[in-house]
């Protein structure tokens, strides 16, 4: 769009959501600890969801795992002739065992799942705020006025990327040519439209203000 | 060779049992702990389906300590 086309009071945003909230535009009930009052948020992005694709599957393994124990080990054990009373273990044992083992295998996702929730994007009409989060670490934010964006790209390399719509997004801003990554945005060509909009009205407004 | 009906073994296995779920239920808590302090910094509109979960987690996170307590 070009920059006197549009301005603060024309550009409009439908509040949407995709699917597992990857992608929110204009989200209500949203709280930022430093957001100012006159700051509307216009994006919360989060990787795509085909990322969790990987511990999903590991997940699956993990829950199936006693159940091919339970079928297995009966035929290995009888094959090698091994006598060391297994079955004869009470019922009682294996079900706090397998509680335990099933707590554990819970905690996994909890921690992966928690790991790419709190990876967030936001696009205000004022910066570009990037929260780092590590379940067993810290976390970080990092900003970026939208007046320092000088070029945004848009990429999608993997296969899957193109299959299911997502992309990196990169920000180049003036200072010391830094870059801003977002990583496996889901929709790359919307987010990276709604984002060059933002920074034209916010470098044209500061243009009139001049 | 073993003899895993061997009191002495039941028992190594409750010990260990315990020992292991004490830990694994304070690391639970500390990421539930993790959570509530991104809260103050961050809160999606999604995210009561979260407090749910966690609310859960926790509750399980009880249930199969005090399981692995009781069963003799």
């Amino acid at each position: 769009m070009m920059m006197n086309q549009i301005n603060n009071k024309n550009f409009i945003l439908k509040n949407k959501r995709e699917f597992l909230g990857a992608l929110v535009t204009k989200p209500k009930n949203l709280y930022f600890s430093s957001l100012d009052k006159d700051e509307k948020v216009y994006v919360l992005i989060r990787s795509h969801w085909i990322v969790n694709l990987s511990w999903i599957i590991n997940l699956c393994i993990y829950f199936i795992i006693p159940l091919i124990v339970y079928f297995i080990l009966p035929i290995f054990i009888n094959l090698i002739q091994l006598d060391i009373g297994i079955f004869d273990i009470p019922n009682r044992v294996w079900i706090v065992i397998l509680f335990v083992y099933y707590s554990i295998v819970l905690t996994y996702a909890f921690n992966k799942f928690i790991d790419w929730y709190f990876d967030i994007f936001l696009v205000t009409n004022k910066r570009i705020i990037d929260i780092e989060f590590s379940p067993l670490g810290g976390y970080k934010v990092l900003e970026t006025p939208l007046m320092n964006v000088q070029d945004i790209k848009e990429e999608s390399r993997s296969f899957l990327g193109l299959i299911f719509n997502y992309g990196n997004i990169k920000a180049r801003t003036s200072a010391e040519q830094s870059i801003l990554m977002l990583e496996k945005v889901p929709k790359p060509l919307t987010v990276r439209n709604i984002i060059a909009d933002l920074v034209n009205i916010a470098k044209h407004s500061y243009k009139q203000n001049i | 060779m073993i003899n895993l009906l061997d009191e002495n073994v039941i028992s190594f296995i409750r010990l260990i049992s315990i020992v292991f779920m004490f830990f694994h239920f304070i690391f639970g808590i500390f990421l539930i702990m993790r959570v509530l302090s991104m809260y103050r910094i961050i809160k999606t509109p999604s995210v009561y389906l979260l407090d749910l979960f966690i609310f859960i987690y926790f509750l399980l996170l009880i249930v199969v300590l005090i399981l692995v307590m009781i069963v003799q």
